[in-house]
């Protein structure tokens, strides 16, 4: 395993072990720790040729979608919008298409990131319950 | 990443809510990753 996978790694366990948030703003704060592990998962999965063509188009509009929703949540809990729970669900469950997308891909994937295929991703989902 | 989710847990340990410069940071760390991600993947629509 290289640096970069046993960075990788570290990343799911870490979202994986990440404090229980309780607040507004660490539930986005945990939001964007998990969406950030997956762009890094999903980097690779580009840098290693797994995700080309139409998937990689597939994967910039989830993406953006994801990163869109974020920053308006973001600004929703800065500016103390009393809409700002409702932000926070939609970036929620757009992360999680993110890291849907990357869990299936990434169980697809012959190369090794340090993580089995089928691997323990749990984890990663844990603001599903939020939605 | 350890990084971040140590700003949640310094928050609980000092018995306060994530601040907004702790939001902020974690917001250009991720734009940072996306704005190279988003080069590879446009990138990589065209091979």
């Amino acid at each position: 395993m290289n640096l970069r996978s046993m960075a990788i790694a570290a990343c799911f366990f870490i979202a994986a072990c990440a404090n229980t948030p309780d607040t507004m703003r660490e539930r986005l704060a945990a939001a964007d720790l998990s969406y950030q592990a997956a762009l890094l998962t999903l980097e690779t999965l580009v840098d290693n040729g797994t995700v080309t063509g139409d998937l990689a188009a597939k994967a910039e509009v989830v993406v953006v979608n994801a990163s869109n929703a974020l920053d308006a949540a973001h600004i929703a809990i800065v500016s103390s919008s009393s809409d700002m729970e409702l932000y926070i669900n939609a970036a929620i469950q757009a992360v999680n298409l993110v890291i849907e997308f990357v869990k299936e891909k990434e169980n697809e994937s012959t190369s090794s990131l340090g993580i089995a295929p089928g691997g323990n991703f749990t984890g990663w989902v844990w603001s599903r319950s939020y939605g | 990443m350890g990084k971040i989710n140590d700003l949640i847990a310094k928050a609980n340990s000092e018995n306060r809510d994530v601040t907004d410069a702790e939001l902020n940071e974690i917001k250009a760390m991720r734009h940072e990753i996306e704005d190279r991600l988003i080069a590879k993947l446009k990138a990589a629509q065209n091979p």
